[in-house]
């Protein structure tokens, strides 16, 4: 009857561990904080969210028990933060926005890509580089 | 629609003597079966909170990216040791609750109650220290981004380097911090009430409370809770420089 089912029982050593675990890194994450390796703050920022993706990891895999789900479970676990991630390739949008400004473009008039044929890239050096002042071609 | 004298029937059909687990119900095959499709409905729910709390972490990546700096003196307002210790609380109390789901499996009642009163205990404190410690000064402070919205020195607890970064970016953070940590308190309170209703189904030894898979579900948004907060608490906390 009822003692047939396949359902895993976790014993309670295996929460704890990873209970200190979850500390440790915690713990990682405030004194990575204080350290600054190099002059701006992007290997902070990498370490502060790779630990807490990792955290994050450990409680789904132990805490919600993914790890020893079905295969359907997994995937629909997997199916939410695929989707997350996807919704980060927003940034493929907004970050190259300012790479070629589109003449008429309030924010990038001046340095804005001449309408018209395409400029190979080798002949035009402001591509990479919107922030210079360099004078529009075509105006 | 008519009911029909086989519907009235239908609940009697749970009693028929075919040997099988009395908490099937009749529409799985077995028990393996519908605990699975429990658990997939409660991630699908998931899913829905994963993109619904995704877009608020995106909307900040965006504007952190844009103001590091503003971002990093603002954020000196909040103040790492309640941040800390709620990282604590909160990380207890999803152990307390994989636990509970551990006892939940082998029936124990008794020890699913005291371990649920733990995450319980965790998620009250949880909030007092997140109202007394940090809102409710701020709020005093004007740094609600409201209509009463103050922006100076005092406001930027005396430090001109806080005070220094313009108000829109100021408040900018502010909405942020208190929309995603707002939004995060709520799904305690709503999870402190599933945790009483739970309570009671195992307080009362109900045919439901005999199911593993009712603890498991409300365990797995109780974890998706922490898991949130395990992701606002760098974010928020320990901006670097």
């Amino acid at each position: 009857m009822s003692e047939n089912h396949s359902h895993h029982i976790v014993p309670i050593k295996t929460y704890f561990g990873v209970l200190v675990i979850l500390f440790v890194l915690m713990g990682l994450t405030i004194f990575v904080y204080e350290v600054h390796f190099t002059d701006n703050s992007y290997i902070n920022n990498a370490i502060a969210m790779t630990i807490a993706i990792i955290k994050a990891s450990l409680v789904i895999a132990v805490f919600m028990g993914v790890k020893y789900g079905t295969k359907l479970t997994k995937m629909w676990a997997i199916t939410g933060f695929v989707w997350f991630l996807l919704m980060f390739l927003m940034y493929c949008d907004y970050m190259t926005r300012s790479w070629e400004p589109v003449a008429g473009w309030e924010a990038g008039a001046e340095t804005a890509l001449p309408r018209g044929p395409y400029v190979p890239p080798a002949a035009d050096s402001r591509l990479m580089t919107t922030e210079s002042a360099s004078p529009a071609i075509g105006h | 629609m008519e009911i029909t004298a086989q519907d009235k029937l239908g609940p009697v059909e749970h009693e028929h003597g075919h040997g099988h687990d009395p908490l099937l119900k009749h529409q799985y095959e077995d028990m393996d079966q519908q605990s699975e499709s429990y658990v997939v409905g409660m991630w699908t729910f998931l899913v829905t909170e994963i993109m619904f709390f995704g877009v608020l972490f995106v909307m900040y990546s965006i504007y952190r990216w844009k103001y590091q700096n503003e971002f990093y003196q603002v954020h000196r307002l909040l103040d790492v040791v309640p941040g800390g210790i709620n990282t604590t609380i909160l990380l207890i109390s999803s152990f307390c609750m994989a636990v509970a789901v551990h006892y939940a499996q082998k029936k124990d009642h008794r020890r699913v109650l005291m371990n649920l009163a733990a995450v319980q205990v965790c998620a009250v404190a949880f909030l007092v220290i997140k109202w007394i410690w940090e809102w409710q000064p701020k709020i005093s402070h004007g740094l609600l981004p409201t209509t009463n919205f103050t922006w100076n020195l005092e406001s930027a607890h005396n430090d001109p380097a806080i005070a220094a970064v313009p108000e829109n970016i100021a408040q900018l953070f502010l909405s942020l911090y208190f929309t995603l940590t707002g939004l995060h308190a709520l799904h305690v309170i709503v999870g402190i009430i599933v945790i009483g209703a739970l309570m009671y189904l195992h307080w009362k030894k109900t045919h439901s409370a005999q199911d593993y898979v009712n603890t498991e579900m409300v365990g797995l948004y109780w974890h998706f809770v922490d898991l949130v907060w395990i992701f606002l608490f760098p974010l928020f906390y320990l901006i670097p420089r």
